[in-house]
């Protein structure tokens, strides 16, 4: 690359001054490919000689044609470069030439600035880009303001960071209108204050309102005081409401006192008899009642009598009697107690030789069928029921469940991996068919190819095309004159405009030569009109000459033959040797003799369409990874499933064998086997049962049979005496229950005529009661009626129906009064107040409390206004909402508050936050320029600073130190921003040469303020570059830095001294 | 010690008159009825009391707001206090930070069925019912617990008391919080680990139940007992959503402690998170609105919802949604959706806007700037906080008097509503 951007770089071999500035007839020759010294101490014209090669590039300047010197004059200036590009030489020659910056001639022709060989010569590079980046001087180095153009800024200052900067001023623009916007510039506006009075205000209305305490406090205290004055006046007017009531009640009540006490002064002189005319009747009922009782009562004592002696004529026997209810129930008993013995007797002696229930053929049958050693009491100790054969049945159901599962897992995992092999399979041959390619890098291998191919198929194209220009080229032209059309009209015009200007010019000529003053009187008027005329006549001639030239005809030149083939067969090897490069890349996946074939035999067309197969083919090998590795997963997560699909059937096995152990039967893990033997052992459990309970029962029936005779002997003893013997017991038992069946009727028929003798002699001792309460009556009434006999009685009934008449009338006035008292239930009067009664002095009182009492309700009813009103306002104060709702209206405003502090803080920190990224960003995404300047600085510094970056919105430079601080370059010592200025020159004269502008870099002193680490380290740096291809071209006027460059083997060129001090030293 | 059946009510941080915040704009009737919600809140309280027929009503702190003073709280508790006196329910109320002992005594007239206790070194009260301890209430931490300050016999909780069923009381405003059904201590400076340890020495002697008052809904099973805290009676901000009331817990002579949660707050509160697919068009959004609100069923006292909506995603329609004519119309839309579904009114608000959903499978995370924005803002800490807060105190408009106010705000403000503004604005810039 760097032997092909030699080639393509412009390079000076020498230069040969005629005569500029100080230099007359001077020839310096540059090494090829070195870097190239000037010493020279000062005035020697190295800047000159820098100047110099700008002008023949391009062009001198008014001061280069200029002696020095207080009155300069002019001077020729002329001289040559010779150039090497493309690996052809170049001479450009400059002279002086008046009114222009000096004629060009290249290889000995004439051209004009703009010439397009000068351009490729120069890169089209601008003067001001090479005065500022590839020749400059100290002081140049020193601006920063060389580093402003745009030209140069786009390069270093990437003007943005692309969108994502934008993005992020538009960020920062965003939080810092937002932060206006809540809290303006100073707090004097924005939202933020507005929310702020609009808190003060509420703020100063809720003060002004204050709490109603005080108000609530002194109402209530007058409700309290208002309360007890009515009730005061109430406690009186209740008063005053009693005593009226009171006088009133007496009034009422006097009158019907008064007669009521008339007729009870009356009644108390007549005397109190009580005699009553129903009390003779009852008297005589009674001595009647007295003579039939007594005879009634003689009657049954005697019937008692007889009865009895009936009673005590039947005989019983009471032995025999006593133990009638033993006898009954053995009688009852002793039928089946004959049977029972009857059977037992048949039955013999109990049959002992079924000991036990295994001798029973049928449950040795069953025994057999059970597997393992069962016997009686492991049947037992079984525990076989509906609930445990449930569980039983759960248990074997989960296990079987658990069985399948496992199995359906089993079945679908050996699925997957058969498929998940198959898949691999196919994947190997893939893989090798790849290689140590993967699918994707393939295809983008194979899409790079592809466009590699397109591009190919453009240069080809772009090759033809060249080679029939060039084949053009090498054809003879000569210069043609090619006639247009012109309009018929075009002659006619033209002739009247030549004619109408001769004419006018003519007459203005004489007018102006004769003075001419006919029409407009003035000698000087004449002049004016003649000069008008003439000039008129100019014009329309130079117009008709112009159309002419205009209309008639147009040339062609000839290309400039020489030059433009050169540029064309240059072209087209370019275009050649990227075509061969192109060309011979294999196509990816494929071996590099199978492209030797494939570029004889495929075309173009035919490989790109071999791509596109290939890239779809890729396609599918990318979706069977993509299968395969689903597959892989899926196959995981069914590993992961077939594990606890194992482990729920290990769980459920066990809970199987754990539910058989319970059961007592022997582990198996056949489901239908052990339920058959739990149902085996479940019918052996019920043979010996039944078996069991059959042997009770005989047991049972023989000590029953016993148990009755022995009561039946037991019994004999009792009734016929010791000693008797019992033959036959059921006989027996059959004798005594007939005989205690005679014995029962003859008690009852004993009991009953006792009963009815007992009956009668109660009724006649109740007589004997009666008949003396009766006698008893009869000497009461006598006694009632205060008579000793019939006769007293009769006297005093005429007494009794006076004082009947008078009692009548005295109930009457007491229920007059009992009404009148009625009316005042409250009220009692002693019997003083009646006898002192006086009805006018009892009026008068009345009148007078009436009086009181309406002044009472009148006072109470404004009291009650009063306490109406007190209500209504202290009701008004408590159930006031204004400050609840101040405060809700003061709250909203509070929150809003907060909201927008949050929303500023919010702002805030998103623009800090933005600062941040803004900061990242810089760091990591500076132009490229910047991060090759930054290489360069970090060798010419020696690594004390390491990074050149540029802000985001502005063009200025920044350096971080080892310390990771930055600086801007403004603030840097002059040597060390002096190296960062040459770190971006240099990195930029790399960059345009990326872009084809290879020039020169014409170095002028520029590292005097280096100290001597960092102008070694400078002039190592700078023989890098130039080893790179890059041409240097150092002036310097520093010994000590010529012998740097000396010791390094680059022999400077010793510039002869113009000052004749320095000629007289040398 | 057997003990017998019984009932009580258990309510916290009435905040009575304390007004509702960030509400938005309401329409009159719903603003009167924001304005009077704690006022209807506590009188449901008192009728569930009767109603329930509760041996008692239990006040856990926070019942007003000393600064605040407020007529109508004070009138509206002593009728309260008054109608319960009237069916003979007691009252037990431990003072939280806002209703300190002192305000109590000088503010409201208690009558005598109101017992207020102080501290946690007062004697515990005894409940009683026909001559019979029902139970025994104390507080077990206040606000203000320091252990320099305990006498020498130390804190009630300290103190073995035999009572067949142990009230202990963490008031409103006591100093920890509860992580892992464990209490903990806040880490401010200045505070005391006394309240932590007091209610750790309740727990360890199982006392049955420990009424909390913070006002955020919890509750707590260790052995031989319960923490619970009903929450408070009306929520005053979104912080707190859904239904709110008070808990009537019945006791039984044997077993465990039930509890039933009664909604008494008229106003209720809800943040309702919804994704924007591109995809979507403003019906497919209207329906999922009206679904998300359907999900939700109202309490018989509930009258108002104010729904705070926080929606993410991308797209057209969720691009229009910071537009205020959009939201109208979505609110409209939404409501037209809902008619007829429930008998409360609603209140829209959308106080988040997110352009990039939660991050899952199915979505694509944020790339570019904002992923590296969002990398750099997970990775902050308090300090970073902090710092950002110290450039904001140097801006002019904190040398003015007058925003001495908006600078407490400004240092009162908590990081996590600024980092959540934050992802919005940077989402809302760099995506």
């Amino acid at each position: 690359m760097a032997a092909q951007g030699e080639l393509a770089s412009m390079k000076i071999q020498d230069l040969e001054i005629d005569r500029f500035g100080v230099w007359n007839g001077v020839r310096f020759t540059f090494e090829e490919g070195r870097m190239s010294v000037l010493y020279g101490p000062n005035e020697a014209g190295k800047s000159t000689l820098m100047r110099f090669i700008r002008g023949v590039l391009y062009g001198y300047l008014p001061s280069d044609e200029k002696t020095g010197g207080p009155q300069p004059k002019p001077v020729h200036c002329s001289g040559t470069l010779r150039v090497t590009h493309r690996g052809e030489l170049y001479e450009l020659r400059r002279e002086s030439k008046p009114g222009t910056r000096g004629q060009l001639e290249i290889n000995g022709r004439k051209v004009h600035d703009e010439d397009p060989l000068l351009k490729e010569l120069t890169g089209d590079a601008t003067e001001q880009l090479f005065q500022n980046i590839f020749a400059i001087g100290l002081h140049e180095l020193q601006q920063l303001a060389t580093l402003s153009g745009e030209e140069v800024a786009s390069h270093i200052y990437g003007l943005s960071l692309g969108p994502e900067g934008e993005q992020l001023l538009r960020a920062h623009a965003g939080c810092d209108a937002e932060e206006l916007r809540l809290a303006g510039d100073d707090g004097s506006h924005g939202h933020i204050h507005s929310l702020l009075v609009q808190l003060k205000d509420a703020d100063e209305e809720l003060t002004r309102r204050g709490q109603p305490f005080s108000r609530h406090s002194d109402l209530h205290q007058r409700l309290g005081n208002l309360e007890d004055e009515i009730r005061g006046i109430k406690k009186k007017q209740t008063q005053f409401h009693s005593n009226l009531r009171g006088y009133q009640f007496l009034s009422r009540v006097h009158a019907p006192w008064s007669r009521e006490r008339a007729i009870r002064l009356q009644l108390e002189r007549l005397p109190v008899d009580d005699l009553d005319r129903e009390i003779l009747d009852r008297l005589d009922a009674v001595e009647v009642e007295l003579s039939q009782k007594g005879d009634e009562r003689k009657s049954l004592i005697e019937e008692a009598r007889k009865h009895q002696h009936d009673a005590e004529q039947i005989k019983t026997r009471p032995a025999l009697e006593e133990q009638h209810c033993k006898i009954q129930n053995l009688f009852e008993n002793s039928r089946k107690m004959a049977e029972l013995e009857k059977s037992l007797d048949g039955r013999g002696q109990p049959q002992r030789s079924n000991t036990s229930p295994i001798q029973d053929p049928a449950f040795h049958s069953l025994i057999s069928r059970l597997e393992g050693h069962w016997d009686q009491p492991r049947i037992e100790q079984a525990k076989v029921g509906p609930a445990t054969m449930r569980e039983l049945l759960k248990r074997a159901r989960d296990y079987s469940n658990a069985g399948r599962s496992r199995a359906r897992t089993v079945k679908r995992y050996k699925r997957g991996t058969t498929l998940l092999r198959k898949l691999q399979n196919d994947w190997r041959t893939v893989s090798q068919e790849l290689g140590d390619q993967n699918p994707s890098e393939a295809r983008r291998l194979l899409d790079r190819r592809l466009k590699e191919i397109e591009e190919l198929r453009g240069l080809q194209l772009r090759k033809d095309h060249l080679q029939k220009t060039l084949e053009l080229v090498g054809q003879q032209f000569s210069p043609t004159i090619v006639g247009g059309e012109l309009p018929p009209f075009f002659w006619m015009i033209l002739w009247m405009f030549v004619v109408g200007g001769l004419i006018l010019f003519g007459a203005g000529a004489y007018a102006a030569s004769i003075g001419y003053d006919g029409v407009v009187a003035g000698k000087a008027t004449a002049w004016i009109v003649g000069a008008c005329y003439t000039l008129l006549g100019a014009c329309a001639i130079g117009t008709a000459y112009t159309m002419k030239r205009h209309f008639q005809a147009f040339e062609f030149h000839a290309p400039q033959r020489a030059h433009d083939r050169h540029a064309l067969e240059n072209e087209l090897h370019r275009v050649e040797q990227a075509i061969q490069r192109l060309s011979g890349k294999p196509l990816p996946g494929q071996s590099p003799t199978a492209l030797a074939f494939a570029s004889q035999v495929v075309t173009d067309e035919e490989q790109a369409n071999q791509i596109r197969q290939r890239l779809s083919q890729l396609g599918n090998y990318e979706l069977q990874a993509t299968r395969i590795e689903r597959l892989r997963r899926k196959l995981s997560g069914m590993r992961q499933k077939l594990q606890e699909r194992q482990r729920q059937l290990s769980r459920t096995r066990r809970e199987w064998t754990e539910a058989l152990r319970r059961l007592g039967l022997s582990e198996t893990l056949k489901v239908s086997q052990a339920i058959e033997q739990c149902q085996l052992v479940g019918e052996a459990q019920t043979l010996i049962r039944e078996w069991n309970a059959s042997h009770h029962n005989v047991d049972l029936q023989r000590q029953e049979l016993k148990a009755f005779l022995a009561q039946v002997d037991e019994l004999a003893t009792k009734i016929e005496g010791p000693g008797y013997h019992v033959r036959d017991p059921y006989a027996l038992l059959s004798e005594w229950n007939r005989e205690v069946q005679l014995l029962g009727e003859r008690r009852r028929e004993r009991n009953r005529l006792r009963q009815t003798a007992k009956e009668k002699r109660r009724v006649a001792s109740k007589l004997q009661d009666k008949i003396e309460n009766l006698r008893q009556q009869r000497v009461t009434l006598f006694k009632r009626l205060g008579v000793a006999d019939r006769g007293e009685i009769a006297a005093k009934l005429s007494a009794i129906d006076e004082r009947r008449e008078l009692e009548q009338k005295l109930k009457g006035l007491r229920a007059e009064l009992h009404k009148v008292a009625q009316t005042e239930p409250e009220m009692a009067i002693v019997e003083e107040d009646l006898l002192s009664f006086n009805e006018a002095d009892v009026l008068s009182k009345i009148e007078s409390l009436r009086g009181k009492l309406s002044e009472a309700e009148g006072l109470l009813e404004d009291k009650h206004e009063e306490l109406g009103i007190l209500k209504s306002q202290l009701r008004e104060v408590e159930d006031d909402r204004t400050l609840t709702s101040l405060r809700f209206e003061r709250e909203q405003i509070l929150h809003s508050l907060k909201e927008s502090l949050e929303q500023w803080y919010a702002a805030k920190l998103t623009d800090q936050l933005l600062s941040r990224l803004r900061h990242q960003l810089e760091k990591e995404r500076q132009p490229k320029t910047l991060k090759a300047a930054s290489e360069f600085l970090y060798r010419l510094t020696g690594g004390k600073y390491h990074n050149i970056w540029t802000p985001l919105d502005e063009r200025a430079l920044l350096v971080d130190d080892e310390n990771g601080q930055s600086i801007r370059v403004q603030h840097l010592s002059s040597g060390t921003r002096e190296q960062v200025f040459l770190a971006v020159r240099l990195a930029m004269i790399r960059d345009f040469g990326e872009q084809g502008v290879e020039l020169p870099m014409i170095l002028d002193d520029v590292t005097v303020n280096f100290d001597q680490t960092r102008t070694e380290a400078a002039v190592q740096t700078l023989q890098d570059v130039a080893e790179r291809g890059q041409q240097i071209l150092l002036f310097t006027c520093h010994q000590h830095l010529a012998h740097l460059f000396e010791a390094e083997g680059i022999e400077p060129v010793w510039l002869p001294a113009q000052r004749p001090e320095m000629q007289l030293q040398a | 010690m057997s003990r017998d059946a019984f009932r009580f009510v258990h309510a916290t941080s009435l905040r009575l008159d304390e007004p509702l915040s960030g509400t938005g704009m309401l329409s009159p009737d719903d603003r009167a009825l924001a304005e009077d919600a704690t006022f209807y809140a506590f009188e449901q309280i008192v009728e569930t009391t009767i109603g329930a027929q509760a041996d008692f009503l239990l006040l856990t702190g926070n019942c007003f707001h000393s600064r605040t003073q407020s007529l109508r709280a004070r009138v509206a508790l002593e009728k309260g206090f008054e109608r319960l006196a009237a069916h003979q329910v007691a009252v037990y109320i431990s003072p939280g930070s806002q209703d300190p002992a002192s305000s109590w005594r000088t503010l409201i007239h208690l009558p005598p069925n109101v017992t207020l206790l102080s501290d946690e070194e007062q004697e515990p009260v005894a409940v009683m019912r026909d001559g019979r301890v029902l139970a025994a209430v104390y507080i077990v931490a206040s606000p203000h617990s320091d252990e320099t300050k305990w006498s020498a016999s130390g804190p009630t909780v300290m103190q073995r008391h035999q009572a067949p069923f142990r009230i202990g009381i963490v008031p409103a405003g006591t100093p920890l919080a509860w992580k892992d059904g464990r209490p903990v201590a806040i880490n401010n400076l200045g505070l005391s680990r006394a309240a932590v340890t007091l209610v750790e020495t309740a727990i360890a002697d199982q006392t049955e139940y420990l009424a909390l008052g913070e006002g955020l809904p919890r509750t707590e099973y260790y052995p031989g007992g319960l923490a619970h805290d009903p929450g408070c009676s009306q929520s005053l901000d979104g912080t707190v959503s859904g239904s709110r009331g008070c808990t009537v817990v019945n006791v039984p002579v044997h077993g465990s402690v039930t509890m039933d949660s009664v909604a008494v707050a008229p106003v209720r509160w809800e943040t309702i998170s919804l994704v924007v697919e591109p995809s979507h068009n403003w019906d497919d959004l209207v329906e999922r609105m009206a679904l998300a609100v359907m999900e939700r069923v109202a309490d018989n006292d509930e009258r108002l919802w104010i729904l705070n909506w926080r929606i993410s995603g991308q797209g057209p329609i969720f691009d229009s949604l910071p537009d205020r004519n959009s939201q109208h119309e979505l609110w409209e839309l939404v409501e037209a959706e809902l008619e007829g579904e429930t008998d409360v009114r609603r209140s829209h608000r959308l106080i988040s806007v997110e352009n990039y959903g939660p991050v899952d499978s199915n979505r694509s995370a944020p790339t570019g700037l904002l992923r590296q924005f969002l990398e750099i803002l997970d990775g902050l800490d308090g300090k970073d906080f902090d710092h950002v807060r110290q450039l904001m105190h140097k801006h002019p408009a904190f040398e003015r008097m007058d925003w001495r106010q908006a600078k407490d705000l400004l240092d009162r403000t908590g990081f996590t509503g600024v980092e959540r503004q934050t992802r919005e604005l940077a989402a809302r810039w760099l995506d």
